[in-house]
């Protein structure tokens, strides 16, 4: 990789595509930029499907013709590989973008990496008024991140996603932190850290490029792990197998996927053990968020009896008929939560450890 | 430089890595994903060590030793990585290892044995993937898979190949053909190497490629181990595809000095065993050898074997492929040699039983005068009747080898008619140049080579209607295909499955009868049982019938030897008869076969008189040092799809109407082409096997 320069805008998020957003905006910068580099070997990372993109950057590349950049137009099967210099190094060499080391420092840029920003994009999702698009200070306290976005709900955590991997809570939103990643979700009562949790693992899975035994073996058993304790199949031993298992996975790991996503765990249990280990210990999801813990409720008081929620539930787990109070056959219940959408009472609730009083059939309503 | 492994003290070179360091000085350092010939990744962590100074556990595959390093293989640190990545490894392999078929042979298990490790406290889920055997010569299985990715580094980056990846999947990630195609579609060239690496069971030989009554080595190669001389085949195809005709010819010369003569009639049962037969055609490893040859440039004799003179004389009798093959080597061994033929030339069968259209004059010429060349004196026309003609003249062995130039009849009426000829004498009588008598039709009993020798010569010789006669049918019949196929084109009548009851006819011939066979096989006690279709007889009005129902020894009742079945000589396992000093070996010991083994019967003739007389008995030669083949085959695209290319031939007027060598030698060019579609199964032999940590 001597004599090289190489601009990727494959989007390490799909959902995030930060340096594609600044390229379509740039591009005439960003071919200049390249251009004017004094390495020998010019290659723009595009992602094959995105022909507009190609187009662009290849009409721009016209107006100068002794720019010698090659734009590498590649299928794009998983995007984190993207973020790692062996895995482009890989591909420049005709391979498949598969990495075999830890990124280093190397002449890989992001598009705003080459236009010389010292902000860093971000995009930022969860409960907020305005997701999207949002550009820090590379150094930045997360609190200035939250203050941004705006969220009505009381504030949970923030997860930082790959390649920085850590899930903060509350208590370090003043701790400094150098921004690399695309991509933030907010955390707010709302949201289930173990649910979310299991959502992230799942995603690093899908993301490990199998080369090695911790980080595709270890990103494997994080999930199934974490999706047990979800199932209400969490063993009281699990907490510190995770935190073995992905210490290993932060030392042991041949690239920063199974790193990021070993840390990621850790800071998730470091700072919000209690809730997790509650859905083990004490069986509750606090958030009432994982179905496995939730039942659904009719309250007696509000229900007026218009039969709606017996018409929708697919699995007849309502019991009742019109003008009568109904009540839900816990036991054929699936937890879907169709009813909830269709009554016009606010009648049914979700609960978690706490149960409210309910009947035990279904009786004539009073008004 | 000096490192310390386990507070054991290692001096060795600068430049290695940890792992291959303590391998050297027989430190076994737990690995998986390393394979010595393939670069090191560092995927597995089962190399883990602790080195003084890091804080964390490193790969000792990927870990350059430095002077003065301090490494722990016995850490409880180390030893934590090492377990918790083995365990991780079979938490998503199946869990019973007794059916499968690498079991007791599998790294993996090897490992895991060592290392005292299971599954057991994590989440257990076995990636299912279905077996594919769809594919020729190699087999998926990677339900076993473990991703160390050394298939793919195999085919990618030692082989260039480039067939195997890593694929994204609905079921996880896989090892496979990019857009899932068949490994032929996709250029594989079957070279094995992923087999030959795999720890695991995941990817194998197909079922039954491999001949599992022979050794390993054997198996991986079957042309060369199937070849009665075993010439190592894969080695001279290689020289042949890279055009050096004159290497080719030397490595065939290692063990037979007839290269010409058997790339012109060899039975080839290489080819009947080549790997590529279950991609198609096998490679035309016969005709490559008569290439070979004929664009040999000689430099084989610069390391010919040579010894000192003994003054020890031998007598060979019969100077046919055995007998001159012996003399050619007990010549080497610094003895000498003189051949007696009764006829007038040498070649035995080779020129008196093959037809001169397959071998002609000058091809034999040529290469029996190397032999005569270098020192082997060769007299002709005369017969010697008795091996103790020869030891009274002061020999002091002899080595009787006249093969079979008997023809026999068979016991049915007619069969002493005026216008019956037999094979041997038909044949020999032909290439000297005497016409024989013949009349419009003829026809040919018999379902060998030999009888499409005869028909086929009787074409040659004018006679308007050729048929052949057997009892097999044609997909029994022991004559090679492209010999039935070429004497259908030349106009030959087949009546195969057909019983010949009688000859016809008062005097002279004037047919033969015919009746369809319905079965025919040998029963328990090996002797042939007959089955006829009644109602079926027929006579073809023919004027001369040739019988080519098998050959004897000649003479052989007047040599005061010990005999089998009336004419056969009996010999030890050391090739000696009931004489001392009298030796016998080729067609007069077995019976009727082959060019080749003729020669191979040769070589152990040489050998045992060697020793006979004080000799090492080695006749090994080394014409040309090894070279070891560049293991980067490349990409081929459709190479699983190269048609079998032939040399040409004549044209079919010509070979009916004349006896000029029907087919021609294989261009280079085309020669070059063919070889090139060898799946150089050898090359698997070459790739070194990973230590047994019991090996250590």
């Amino acid at each position: 990789m001597d004599n090289t320069i190489v601009c990727n805008t494959v989007p390490i998020y799909s959902e995030a595509p930060v340096s594609l957003e600044i390229l379509k905006d740039n591009i005439s910068q960003v071919i200049d930029s390249i251009s004017e580099d004094p390495m020998i070997k010019k290659y723009l990372i595009v992602d094959k499907k995105d022909k507009k993109t190609i187009d662009l950057l290849k009409e721009q590349i016209k107006t100068l013709p002794d720019s010698n950049i090659e734009i590498l137009e590649t299928e794009v099967i998983n995007n984190f590989v993207y973020g790692n210099l062996t895995a482009i190094e890989s591909l420049i060499k005709g391979e498949k973008p598969i990495p075999y080391g830890i990124n280093k420092k190397l002449p890989i840029y992001s598009v705003e990496e080459l236009l010389g920003s010292k902000n860093k994009a971000v995009f930022i999702n969860g409960n907020i008024k305005n997701k999207g698009l949002f550009s820090f200070n590379k150094n930045v306290k997360p609190r200035d991140i939250l203050n941004q976005c705006r969220s009505d709900n009381k504030f949970k955590g923030m997860y930082f996603g790959y390649p920085m991997g850590t899930l903060i809570s509350d208590e370090q939103l003043d701790d400094e932190i150098e921004l690399t990643t695309d991509y933030i979700f907010i955390f707010d009562e709302s949201h289930c850290i173990l649910d979310r949790l299991v959502d992230i693992s799942k995603r690093y899975l899908s993301e490990s490029c199998g080369r090695c035994v911790f980080g595709h073996e270890g990103t494997t058993q994080i999930y199934m792990i974490l999706s047990d304790i979800a199932n209400k199949r969490g063993k009281a031993e699990d907490i510190e197998q995770l935190l073995d298992l992905c210490n290993q996975m932060r030392n042991q790991s041949l690239c920063d996927i199974g790193i990021a996503a070993g840390n990621t765990v850790i800071t998730a249990i470091n700072n919000f053990k209690e809730e997790i280990l509650g859905h083990i210990i004490k069986k509750d999801c606090k958030a009432a968020v994982c179905s496995k813990f939730i039942t659904y409720h009719i309250l007696d008081d509000k229900c007026n009896g218009c039969n709606e929620c017996q018409n929708i539930c697919e699995e007849e787990a309502i019991l009742g008929k019109k003008r009568y109070i109904h009540i839900i056959d816990q036991d054929e219940c699936i937890q879907c939560g169709s009813c909830i959408s269709v009554c016009g009472e606010e009648a049914i609730i979700k609960a978690g450890r706490i149960k409210p009083k309910t009947l035990k059939k279904p009786i004539p309503c009073k008004n | 430089m000096k490192i310390v492994i386990d507070g054991k003290e290692i001096i060795a070179d600068e430049g290695k890595f940890i792992l291959d360091m303590a391998a050297d000085s027989g430190i076994y350092i737990p690995h998986l994903c390393k394979h010595p010939d393939l670069e090191a990744v560092g995927g597995c962590r089962l190399c883990s060590v602790e080195v003084e100074g890091i804080e964390e556990p490193v790969p000792a595959c990927k870990t350059m030793a430095r002077d003065g390093m301090v490494i722990k293989v016995d850490s409880p640190k180390a030893d934590k990585t090492r377990k918790m990545a083995m365990e991780l490894i079979l938490a998503t392999h199946p869990a019973d290892c007794t059916g499968c078929p690498k079991y007791g042979n599998c790294e993996l298990q090897s490992l895991y044995q060592y290392m005292g490790v299971g599954p057991e406290g994590w989440r257990r889920k076995t990636r299912t993937v279905q077996t594919d055997e769809s594919n020729p010569l190699i087999r998926h299985l990677f339900t076993r898979c473990i991703r160390c990715g050394r298939c793919i580094r195999a085919c990618r980056e030692l082989r260039g190949v480039k067939v195997l990846d890593y694929q994204r999947t609905k079921d996880g990630i896989q090892v496979g053909v990019d857009e899932g195609v068949s490994l032929r579609e996709a250029g594989c060239r079957f070279c094995g190497a992923c087999i030959e690496v795999c720890p695991t069971g995941s990817i194998m030989d197909a079922v039954g490629v491999l001949n599992e009554d022979i050794s390993y080595r054997e198996a991986i190669v079957p042309c060369k181990t199937a070849c009665p001389a075993h010439i190592d085949i894969p080695r001279y195809i290689r020289y042949i595809k890279e055009g050096d005709f004159s290497k080719a010819t030397a490595v065939i010369r290692e063990k037979v000095p007839f290269p010409e003569i058997l790339g012109s009639v060899c039975n080839h049962l290489c080819e009947d065993n080549c790997k590529r037969n279950e991609l198609g055609k096998p490679i035309s490893i016969c005709k490559l050898k008569r290439a070979a040859s004929v664009n040999d440039n000689a430099q084989w004799k610069n390391n010919a074997l040579n010894s000192n003179r003994t003054g020890k004389k031998v007598g060979v009798i019969g100077a046919g492929p055995a007998g001159l093959t012996a003399a050619y080597y007990l010549n080497k061994k610094g003895h000498e040699v003189t051949v007696f033929e009764e006829n007038e030339k040498a070649g035995g069968q080779c020129r008196y039983g093959i037809p001169s259209y397959r071998l002609s004059d000058e091809l034999l010429d040529k290469e029996i005068s190397t032999i005569i060349d270098e020192g082997v004196n060769l007299v002709t026309g005369r017969k010697i009747n008795s091996p103790k003609e020869l030891l009274e003249e002061g020999y002091d062995s002899v080595l009787i080898t006249i093969g079979t130039h008997n023809g026999t009849k068979l016991p049915i009426d007619g069969n002493d008619l005026d216008g019956v000829y037999v094979n041997t004498d038909f044949l020999k009588r032909t290439r000297r140049g005497e016409r024989i008598k013949l009349g419009k039709k003829l026809m040919v009993l018999g379902g060998g080579n030999v009888a499409y020798d005869c028909a086929r010569t009787a074409i040659r010789l004018g006679v308007e209607e050729v048929h052949i006669a057997c009892l097999e049918t044609i997909d029994k019949m022991t004559a090679g295909k492209d010999e039935i196929q070429e004497g259908k084109e030349e106009g030959i009548i087949l009546h195969s499955g057909h019983s010949f009851l009688r000859i016809t006819g008062e005097e002279k011939v004037q047919g033969v009868e015919l009746k369809k066979v319905d079965k025919f096989y040998f029963d328990e006690n090996r002797r042939a049982v007959l089955e006829l279709v009644e109602g079926t007889e027929e006579i073809v009005e023919v004027d001369n019938v040739i019988f080519a129902v098998g050959q004897r020894p000649y003479g052989t009742d007047k040599m005061n030897l010990e005999l089998i079945n009336n004419s056969y000589i009996k010999v030890d396992n050391s090739l000696k008869t009931n004489i001392e000093g009298v030796y016998a070996a080729g067609d007069v010991v077995t019976g009727t076969k082959s060019v080749v083994e003729a020669i191979v019967a040769g070589r152990k003739a040489a050998e045992e008189i060697d020793k006979y007389f004080g000799g090492d008995g080695d006749i090994t030669e080394k014409l040309l040092e090894y070279e070891i083949p560049d293991p980067y085959i490349g990409q081929c695209p459709g190479f699983g799809d190269l048609e079998r290319n032939s040399p040409s031939m004549i044209s079919l007027d010509r070979r009916k109407s004349s006896f000029e060598t029907i087919e021609n030698a294989f261009e280079e060019e085309l020669a070059m082409k063919e070889a090139n579609r060898c799946l150089q199964c050898d090359l698997r032999l070459n790739l070194n096997n990973p230590k047994f940590w019991n090996e250590y």
